[in-house]
């Protein structure tokens, strides 16, 4: 690499000196005394970067291998950016027309599922609250499994989904209404309804499988319970980005007001936040975007729970940060977790709620262990 | 500075609330209190438990709207005012803190520039100006980048005092702002808010230590089953005959010989109350204090 020897001692302090000057750079940034803005850049500046290699990468490797380099720039062309290599015609169908939407689809799910475990946890104030904690995602099953017992599915091939955003719906406005109507502590009261809609809706669900004679439901029952990512379609990410962008958009909206309700509900009011209104804004959005996910998804657990943490051992406990810094750390672990499934027992496909929950576990312990020694829950 | 001539607060009134009631269901929690603070004093709530210090701290803040009566800043009636303008002028130090994530001390300080920001609005050069400076007011600035989840009970209350300075309000509202501190830590945080005072703070603070609030406020007023019992000047409120009406506690007052201040000793719980009979309250109390409250 060098030139000649006599070069090389200057050369080297340079960059030395260099690196020490970006690494102060990138503490000096990261600093809580920087302005919230530079960090935020940095932050998601690094994110973005990481998904789009994420995208390119797990979109090369597959039953067909195509060069990265082409993937990259079937990509970019997608987005407009007309740059690198030429792809054949076969290279080009499937990439555009078979993976990207999965990867999609896979990176639009776990950008909700991140972002709204990350509100939840903010809203109620509970490090194990997950999207799933006011039955969206059982609510969300209970509609698919009605769906498919039934034969529904075979009507139309969005018949499951929009069966799953029904009941995904219904249940989180049931666990609200009971919360509501009898809320002296509203938080933990919908914490408690949403555990008991969920072990009622559980019954229910355990019941209709018993009851399904057809091998084949039964199969598709279970594969919906651990969700999957497979065969989705540009109709699919077509139906579920618009609502997805816009909830997290929104939810953005709402970030230092999750910060303020951090201090307890009576300092949140005093320093001016409408802490009824905000929740209840909140809970909406989180409901919707988790509904949108379980409902092209199935059930894919863990993503919300591990991801709002992991980020938080890295930006701290800032709402402004952690909200965006979530929705694309989702996006890019769940895009690797759906390449796992694809590859892990390749030529079979395991399912990605799978893959979620055998990595999402271990490494939540993880941090339970790590906070237990720091003596922090959050 | 009382604008409306209609108002009929005591002369520089910063606050004064009329006849205010608060009710939950059947319950009155509060029954037609007024009071008034002068600008740059400290009025201490003193009362016992359930007497509704904290609900007419949390109606003077308007975090409760009262059933009935008017909370006036400065003469403009509070009532209907969107929580933010209110956030502006009125501070809240309540009585418990939750505190689940790991923020800085200086992430929280800076949380309490939140009513002079919009939606979208960081935390300017200004809003770190006003924050560092109630760190430095408070004696917390050192803190800056410690975790509020690891400093000391006393650090912690510290740093949410400067919070509420943060807001920069002209009212600051302590709901029991030396529960849970040590002694040293207790007098800090009076000596603190003594200061605050001086340079022109008004403030409202619950206290539960008499000797406390007979040390450090200006008035006080004595608050029972949710009505005042008692209103004033420190020495014409801390009587025994009202620490017996309102806490059914025999007590003596007596000029503290160190300090100059009321000094309250309680020498032993009456009838009515469970502790009356326990055995470990001292026999020389009755000497020293005749059946003061069976009159």
């Amino acid at each position: 690499m060098q030139n000649s020897s006599k070069t090389q001692t200057p050369s080297k302090t340079q960059t030395s000196s260099k690196m020490l000057t970006l690494s102060k750079t990138l503490r000096r940034t990261l600093d809580v005394r920087a302005p919230l803005a530079l960090r935020l850049a940095l932050a998601l500046g690094i994110l973005a970067l990481l998904l789009f290699l994420s995208f390119v990468v797990t979109m090369a490797i597959g039953a067909v291998d195509v060069p990265v380099g082409v993937t990259a720039s079937i990509v970019l062309q997608q987005m407009g950016i007309p740059l690198g290599a030429t792809a054949s015609d076969v290279q080009w169908s499937i990439i555009s027309h078979v993976r990207l939407p999965r990867v999609l689809t896979a990176a639009l799910v776990g950008a909700a599922l991140a972002l709204a475990g990350a509100t939840m946890q903010g809203i109620f104030r509970n490090p194990l609250a997950d999207p799933g904690i006011i039955g969206v995602s059982a609510g969300g099953a209970l509609g698919a499994v009605v769906a498919i017992h039934f034969g529904l599915r075979s009507l139309h091939y969005l018949v499951t989904p929009a069966f799953a955003f029904i009941g995904a719906l219904a249940a989180v406005m049931v666990v609200y209404a009971l919360a509501a109507t009898r809320g002296v502590d509203p938080l933990t009261t919908m914490i408690l309804a949403g555990v008991a809609v969920q072990a009622f809706i559980g019954s229910i669900i355990s019941a209709v499988l018993t009851l399904t004679a057809n091998v084949n439901s039964m199969r598709e029952i279970v594969f919906w319970l651990t969700g999957s990512l497979g065969a989705r379609s540009w109709t699919h990410v077509q139906l579920i980005l618009p609502f997805i962008v816009l909830g997290s958009l929104l939810l953005l909206f709402f970030a230092r007001d999750l910060n303020l309700m951090a201090l307890g509900e009576d300092s949140a009011r005093s320093m001016g936040v409408n802490v009824k209104r905000a929740r209840l804004i909140m809970l909406a959005l989180a409901a919707l975007i988790t509904a949108v996910a379980v409902a092209v998804s199935g059930v894919i657990g863990f993503i919300g729970l591990v991801v709002p943490h992991m980020v938080r051992l890295v930006v701290g406990p800032d709402h402004r940060i952690v909200l965006p810094t979530s929705l694309l750390t989702g996006a890019i672990l769940l895009t690797w977790a759906d390449f796992g499934s694809r590859l892990l027992l390749r030529p079979q496909e395991l399912r990605v709620g799978l893959i979620t929950a055998f990595f999402g576990a271990p490494f939540f312990l993880y941090l339970l262990y790590r906070h237990k020694r720091q003596g922090n829950v959050l | 500075m009382s604008t409306r001539p209609e108002s009929e607060d005591i002369d520089g009134a910063a606050l004064s609330a009329t006849d205010v009631s608060y009710a939950v269901g059947m319950a009155q929690l509060l029954a037609a209190v007024s009071l008034e603070v002068r600008s740059g004093s400290l009025l201490g709530l003193i009362g016992p438990n359930g007497a509704g210090k904290s609900t007419l701290l949390k109606c003077i803040s308007q975090l409760l709207a009262p059933t009935t009566g008017q909370v006036r800043l400065d003469g403009e009636d509070l009532r209907g005012r969107p929580p933010q303008e209110i956030a502006r002028h009125i501070a809240l130090l309540p009585q418990s803190t939750t505190l689940n994530f790991a923020f800085t001390c200086l992430e929280v300080v800076l949380m309490g520039r939140n009513p002079h920001l919009g939606r979208f609005q960081a935390e300017g050069a200004e809003d770190r100006a006003v924050a560092q400076q109630s760190m430095m007011d408070t004696g917390s600035a050192e803190f800056v980048t410690r975790l509020i989840t690891e400093v000391s009970a006393g650090e912690r209350q510290r740093v949410l005092l400067a919070r509420a300075l943060t807001q920069q309000p002209r009212l600051l509202l302590l709901d029991e702002p030396t529960a849970g501190l040590d002694v040293q830590h207790q007098l800090q945080v009076f000596t603190l808010i003594r200061d605050l005072v001086r340079q022109g703070l008004t403030a409202i603070a619950v206290v539960h230590d008499l000797n406390l609030a007979a040390r450090f406020c200006d008035r006080l007023v004595l608050l029972d089953r949710g009505a005042v019992h008692a209103r004033g000047q420190v020495s014409d409120v801390l009587t025994p005959q009202n620490l017996a009406d309102v806490f059914n506690v025999a007590a003596t007052v007596d000029p503290d010989p160190v300090l100059g201040v009321p000094r309250v000793t309680v020498i032993k719980a009456l009838d009515g109350a469970q502790a009356s009979t326990d055995g470990e309250v001292p026999t020389a109390g009755d000497r020293a204090v005749p059946s003061l409250a069976r009159d």
